[in-house]
């Protein structure tokens, strides 16, 4: 009788492993403890007609300006434990309950690649990377990372090959770890306050969250924080520039992030230009200078070491410092030209 | 894929891991991974990323190919190797990550022991944020043609508390061999650091001591010094003995727009806008542009945007130190280096003085009225002092003969206070 009854439950669970069988977000729950050896096991995605689609009670989201990943297409989902709400915070990721579970997808050509999973423990945030396999039926833990050759074609129609890091466990610490917690990017007022197209219509993401009961405290979105979409032209340039600083730098560029050692500092809120590199000597940047003299040489982007570092792909050089192989020529351009409108010169005494 | 992983207990250690090509774990880390030659860098990393807190990790000789960063995210972490000339991390097939060869950030003790970190793209080692940081008999190098091309910084703790830096051999950086930056409590002793740019520097970091070092055929020796900026400001208590200073003449081959780029070659010693430096009881020599100098940030000719940095020295100290050499040729590709030359006929002997002061005095300071910054020297042989009143150069025809004076040390309200030792839990003598 055990025996029957032990056979029965590894059947259970092996139909629990199907991407397409019946689950419930969230899983047996025990991810809270040790990640899933499989993305199904979360039962927050599906693949259906080559786009990833969150299942059912799961929240589907985006960023107005998202980070940049090598031109990926990016599909990014939130489910919190039922009866439970994160609270909302103007500044910073919202306070999410444990058992939360948020998910990252990148793609190209309607290939997945990875999808980055975030939970949400009694202890704080953990994470890893899932990898898909080539029939795009499953993504299986891949705490070690890896590259994957990857083919796509850039914006401007230059067809590129890249080797695509996959990031190992301990890199997301490089861009999510804040004065020694792991915390989400994204999810906060300013990358969320905006529009997104449900399929029950298009609807600003903060109200429709706080309808759903996930979220709460959140104002009205008028009264939150929003930071600009930085592709949008009709924009002015700062806005954008800034919007697009904020979106791919501050997370390491802040007095809590990654390089708060630096004192440039990125973020949205920050207004004094020395802060933001203008006319700041490197400090810490060795042969990252390219042999120029300022962060961010006022009227001169060629001249500004911003500029050199997000044109490089150069590991050491290049800016963010993880996360792209390829450069980011349409972000670079914003940047660009937000400096070249900047007056003034940087001075010596 | 010839490696062992184990937890084991103490007392089963020895039988545990002799049978495998990954080395046996020490009697003190009863939670160990053991990794032999030829695991891969997939490998290595996937272990790294599975870490508990408490885990040592041993590595066996050989050479690693590393692609990617080896970070470390837990908490008490020891890694070892099978000897600095033994265990060789080579990262020149590095494709991506952030170019450092290892990086641990707001780790509580870190200990990392008997390897080398050879041919990262950025720094070799970096620990930031992180109490409790311990680098013993590491080894960092560059083998690039083109130095100016070699990572950074070679051992790079910052904003990191109860650093240990020791029995380290630190080359070919080309900004410096080893730097600690925005640090507190720090000991830098009996390294072996050669062929960077600057050998070791101590920066906006609080209560450090730097003694032992064998320091040669850097751009710059020691330098001790305070940048604007940076969340840690200021530079204070750092006690600096006992160090042989020499040699170190090399091209400055740091990328333009660096402040290490502005350090003439042959510089032995250098204090810039710090406060309570004891500099006492080394051994410098051959260093051609000069043995020591105590500067204000005003030689850089930098632009000072931060309201709340401070740039004077004070409360510097330099005494029964012993000097040989130097002085004889300053960088003519450094404006320093230039100006010294362009008064070298004029200082004892044609060389520059083993002592060296700009001269610039905070104005706000008025006592001793003779000596407000408290700069003292004592006891160094029979040297020569020049201080250079760069304050008082016309900067459209800078003429230094004109405006330095020679041999008349500051002497008012010395000598100073001694500068204590560091000692922080854990640290043995």
């Amino acid at each position: 009788m055990k025996t029957l009854a032990l056979a029965a439950l590894a059947a259970l669970a092996a139909s629990g492993c199907s991407s397409k069988g019946p689950c419930t977000p969230g899983g047996d729950g025990t991810y809270t403890t040790n990640l899933y050896a499989n993305l199904s096991d979360y039962c927050m995605v599906d693949v259906e007609n080559g786009d990833i689609v969150a299942k059912d009670g799961v929240v589907p989201y985006d960023e107005s300006t998202p980070l940049f990943s090598d031109y990926a297409t990016k599909r990014r989902t939130i489910w919190v434990p039922p009866g439970t709400s994160a609270t909302y915070t103007d500044s910073g990721p919202f306070d999410f309950p444990v058992g939360t579970i948020a998910t990252k997808s990148f793609g190209w050509n309607g290939k997945w690649v990875e999808t980055r999973v975030m939970v949400r423990t009694a202890s704080g945030w953990t994470g890893s990377s899932y990898l898909w396999n080539d029939d795009q039926t499953e993504a299986t833990f891949a705490p070690g990372g890896t590259y994957r050759t990857i083919s796509f074609t850039e914006p401007d129609g230059t067809p590129t090959t890249t080797d695509y890091l996959v990031p190992n466990k301990n890199e997301c610490i490089k861009c999510h770890e804040n004065l020694g917690a792991i915390v989400p990017i994204g999810l906060r007022a300013e990358t969320l306050n905006h529009d997104y197209a449900y399929d029950t219509g298009s609807e600003n993401q903060l109200a429709h969250w706080s309808e759903l009961g996930i979220l709460g405290g959140a104002p009205s979105p008028d009264a939150a924080p929003a930071l600009a979409n930085a592709a949008d032209a009709t924009l002015p340039t700062e806005t954008r520039a800034r919007a697009y600083l904020a979106a791919n730098c501050a997370h390491c560029h802040s007095d809590t992030g990654e390089a708060r050692n630096t004192g440039l500092h990125l973020g949205s809120a920050v207004t004094d230009p020395y802060v933001l590199g203008v006319c700041r000597p490197p400090v810490a940047t060795g042969t990252a200078s390219g042999g120029l003299s300022y962060d961010v040489a006022p009227g001169t982007p060629d001249q500004s070491i911003m500029i050199h570092r997000m044109q490089s792909t150069t590991p050491s050089v290049m800016m963010p410092e993880i996360g792209r192989s390829v450069v980011d020529n349409e972000g670079v351009a914003v940047v660009q030209s937000w400096i070249a409108g900047l007056t003034g010169t940087c001075t010596t005494n | 894929m010839k490696k062992l992983i184990f937890v084991v207990g103490a007392t089963v250690v020895a039988a545990g891991c002799s049978s495998n090509s990954g080395p046996d774990c020490p009697s003190y880390a009863p939670a160990c991974v053991s990794i032999g030659a030829g695991t891969t860098s997939d490998e290595i990393e996937t272990d790294f990323a599975t870490l508990k807190d408490g885990d040592t990790v041993v590595f066996g000789a050989g050479t690693f190919m590393m692609t990617d960063t080896i970070t470390i995210a837990a908490n008490n972490v020891t890694v070892v190797g099978a000897g600095k000339d033994l265990t060789i991390f080579d990262f020149s097939g590095q494709k991506g990550g952030d170019g450092e060869g290892f990086f641990a950030q707001s780790v509580q003790n870190i200990t990392l022991k008997d390897f080398t970190v050879k041919d990262s793209l950025g720094n070799a080692v970096k620990v930031l944020g992180s109490t409790g940081v311990t680098f013993d008999g590491i080894g960092t190098m560059w083998t690039g043609d083109d130095p100016s091309m070699h990572g950074g910084y070679g051992l790079y703790p910052v904003q990191s508390t109860n650093v240990l830096v020791q029995n380290c051999e630190a080359s070919g950086a080309s900004d410096s061999g080893i730097y600690l930056g925005q640090s507190s409590e720090a000991v830098i002793r009996n390294n072996k650091v050669h062929d960077n740019v600057a050998g070791i520097e101590v920066e906006n970091t609080y209560f450090a001591e730097v003694y032992g070092n064998d320091v040669h055929d850097n751009s710059g020796g020691i330098l001790v010094f305070s940048l604007p900026g940076l969340q840690q400001l200021g530079t204070h208590d750092v006690l600096v003995h006992d160090n042989n200073i020499h040699d170190n003449n090399t091209d400055n081959f740091a990328a333009v727009g660096n402040t290490v780029g502005l350090v003439p070659r042959g510089t032995g010693f250098l204090v810039m806008a710090a406060t309570n430096v004891e500099f006492r009881n080394n051994t410098l020599s051959n260093n051609e542009t000069g043995n020591s100098a105590v500067l204000s940030y005003y030689v850089t000719q930098l632009q000072i945007q931060d309201p709340n940095y401070y740039p004077f020295p004070t409360k510097v100290s330099i005494h029964d130190n012993t000097f040989s050499g130097g002085g004889t040729l300053p960088d003519l590709k450094k404006q320093i280096g230039l100006l010294l030359a362009s008064a070298q006929s004029s200082f004892p002997g044609g060389v520059v003085p083993d002592l060296m002061w700009d001269g610039v005095v905070d104005p706000a300071l008025t006592q001793p009225p003779t000596n407000p910054n408290l700069i003292c020297f004592a006891n160094d042989g029979s040297v020569h002092f020049v201080d250079l009143h760069i304050d008082q150069l016309d900067p459209n025809n800078p003429d230094l003969a004109a405006v330095m004076t020679l041999d008349d040390e500051p002497t008012d309200g010395c000598p100073l206070a001694p500068v204590a030792p560091v000692t922080f839990p854990g640290l043995t003598p």
